[in-house]
């Protein structure tokens, strides 16, 4: 059984000019220590995918339809109560921009052992032992425990939603564009630290991302997101050697980078849809370079291909 | 080659606020050198890039310039003319050749300003066109040019309606209609997705092939510098590491810093090797007095007591190649 599990889930969000349809339709799943990387462009549902696996989600957004699978219990069926268990516990994320996740009126070391005592049945001297550990895990020196967040540069505070994140051996980890916003340096720092510690812990983890080049580096498994929807998924190696979606292949044409000769690069041609009013069939048609008839008129279903799952008319 | 621009000894420093004691106490105020001793030339029609992190000095030395903040020393050369010591009143000309590009689209544009009210705004404060059709047919030809087709389409929109590339392209309209002769561009595109990045990118090109004008790219990113730079510069603490051609410096970096940079940047290939990084800790994050010596000296792993000393200065090791490292400098 996959660790996380999800069919057909439905997110719109309901304003006063309609509803925004900001997951619609999505199935993925994520084996056991396995990383699966999300990758797509700015406000194609990435963010609100992972809350919605958090169980974040507010007003006007609502669940339409789908489920969403943990350990084959359906998360979007639990009470508060069960979902607060779950949260922080067997779930954590790591969100984008720490500077604001975390509290700045409270140490570091009394945010780790909060989180601790919060779940587990265990003394404080206990808690705070652990949270030193979870320091040294991360890369800071546990002499920091009693800093506050503003004493932290930008990759020790990321750092530090790490340690707090992974303070309970969660089972899952998102981690929700961990990295962007850090200088280059620090983010490969960051990296290392990440891969050193899903090693250790045996993370399973959903690593959000519009940064191809992160993702490659870091992911088992890769789905392309646009627009609301999984356009392809597969793994790491075939995605990137081999894209079949014309969106995939056109965002790694869209790539540019440091190794290897330089060469001409395309950008994509228009902007992504808004999510009230998406086109109609297939939601890249209005910008794919390879659109025919029947892509206006039905949208493509998943189908698997050569080990791909691809959304696509021209694959069938 | 002519220069279009050409800078000496740049320098910005800011004073540190010190508390009452230490006022009372020490004798001499102290400064964090944002922009540290730079000097360095742009070609006509050249794109130079400066890269480096947050807190580097990028951004003051730009604004430095163009006297949007007053540098504290250096000279500023635009085609051959000193302008850092004009007067307000003489240096306005200048103003409309040296245009400046930012990195927030969203913030940068007025929200209540349809596009063509934006570069109508500043045709009328540069009274570039002599009545109002002028206005129009300059308007329009410049939203074509910027890649905002069909101008209709965009003539009566509100910024709010637009996304971050098509933002961008009006910024870059506005800059253009002036026909500047040196654009800064500072983090132009790093807001910007990825599939948009590249179009950006390729419009600053397509203005320097068409107009010749030159540009400074100023940005964290060493990635899009490649595309579209002809040289880089490697800044560090305020101060220049290595310069040269952008292929030169990508293949064969000689500073540790900038091979460290190199190493950092991930590649969008899962079968790429991942090498370790040379160097370690972070650019200091409170800005205090540097100390003495080179200033990358406390990250780098070849430091010798001299680094801690001395300065060392730019040294050729290539054409067009300088680089500010005694270590290199030594072989």
């Amino acid at each position: 059984m996959a660790l996380l599990e999800v069919e057909n889930l439905k997110l719109h969000f309901f304003t006063r000019r309609g509803a925004a349809k900001a997951v619609d339709g999505i199935s993925f799943r994520v084996e056991k220590n396995e990383t699966l990387g999300l990758i797509g462009e700015s406000g194609c549902g990435k963010t609100t995918l992972a809350m919605s696996i958090m169980q974040f989600v507010k007003p006007p957004g609502r669940f339409v339809g789908g489920k969403i699978l943990f350990n084959g219990s359906n998360i979007v069926s639990m009470t508060d109560e069960q979902i607060r268990r779950l949260r922080g516990n067997d779930i954590s994320i790591v969100r984008q921009e720490a500077q604001n996740a975390l509290n700045p009126v409270m140490t570091i070391g009394k945010q780790i052992t909060e989180l601790i005592l919060q779940h587990e049945a265990v003394t404080k001297a206990a808690a705070m032992a652990r949270a030193k550990n979870q320091l040294n895990l991360v890369g800071i020196n546990d002499k920091r425990i009693n800093s506050y967040p503003h004493e932290f540069s930008g990759g020790m505070k990321q750092r530090a939603m790490v340690a707090i994140a992974t303070a309970c051996n969660p089972k899952l980890l998102i981690l929700d564009e961990p990295t962007t916003g850090l200088d280059v340096i620090v983010q490969r720092q960051i990296l290392t630290m990440l891969a050193a510690l899903r090693r250790e812990l045996e993370l399973t983890a959903v690593f959000i991302s519009h940064d191809l080049s992160v993702v490659a580096e870091t992911c088992d498994r890769v789905a392309v997101m646009y627009a609301g929807k999984i356009m392809e998924q597969a793994d790491t190696l075939a995605l990137y050697q081999r894209p079949l979606h014309p969106y995939s292949q056109a965002l790694i044409g869209a790539y540019p980078s440091l190794k290897g000769e330089k060469k001409k690069l395309k950008s994509i041609p228009g902007t992504p849809p808004r999510l009230i009013d998406p086109p109609p069939g297939c939601r890249f048609q209005p910008r794919c370079s390879q659109s025919m008839d029947i892509c206006r008129k039905k949208e493509p279903p998943a189908a698997e291909t050569q080990g791909h799952i691809v959304a696509c008319h021209l694959i069938e | 080659m002519s220069q279009i621009l050409k800078i000496d000894n740049l320098k910005k420093y800011f004073p540190l606020r010190k508390g009452l004691i230490a006022t009372l106490l020490g004798g001499g105020k102290g400064y964090f050198r944002a922009v540290d001793d730079i000097s360095f030339a742009v070609n006509n029609g050249e794109i130079l890039g400066f890269v480096g992190e947050s807190g580097c000095g990028k951004s003051t030395m730009s604004r430095s310039i163009l006297r949007l903040i007053e540098p504290t020393a250096g000279k500023v050369y635009f085609s051959g003319t000193r302008v850092d010591s004009l007067g307000k009143k003489e240096f306005k000309p200048y103003r409309r050749w040296m245009q400046m590009i930012f990195q927030d689209p969203f913030g940068s544009l007025n929200p209540r300003r349809a596009v063509s009210e934006t570069l109508r705004q500043t045709i009328r404060i540069h009274e570039l066109a002599p009545d109002k059709s002028g206005e129009n047919v300059l308007i329009e030809k410049t939203l074509e040019e910027v890649g905002l087709k069909p101008v209709d389409e965009f003539w009566n929109k509100y910024p709010g309606l637009l996304s971050g590339g098509q933002l961008q392209r009006v910024s870059i309209a506005r800059v253009m209609v002036l026909q500047p002769k040196l654009v800064i561009a500072d983090e132009a595109v790093s807001m910007l997705d990825v599939s948009v990045r590249i179009g950006i990118l390729d419009l600053l090109l397509e203005m320097r092939n068409n107009y010749g004008i030159s540009f400074i790219y100023i940005t964290h990113d060493l990635i899009t510098a490649r595309y579209i730079c002809d040289r880089v510069a490697i800044m560090y603490l305020g101060k220049i590491m290595e310069i040269g051609p952008t292929e030169e410096i990508i293949n064969n970096p000689t500073h540790p810093y900038t091979r460290a940079l190199i190493i950092a940047v991930p590649v969008p290939d899962p079968t790429a090797h991942i090498s370790e990084l040379p160097i370690r800790g972070y650019v200091p994050i409170a800005p205090g007095e540097n100390d003495a010596g080179c200033n990358f000296a406390p990250r780098c792993p070849y430091r010798e007591r001299q680094c801690r000393q001395d300065e060392p200065e730019m040294r050729k090791v290539g054409r067009d190649h300088y680089v500010s490292c005694f270590a290199v400098q030594k072989g």
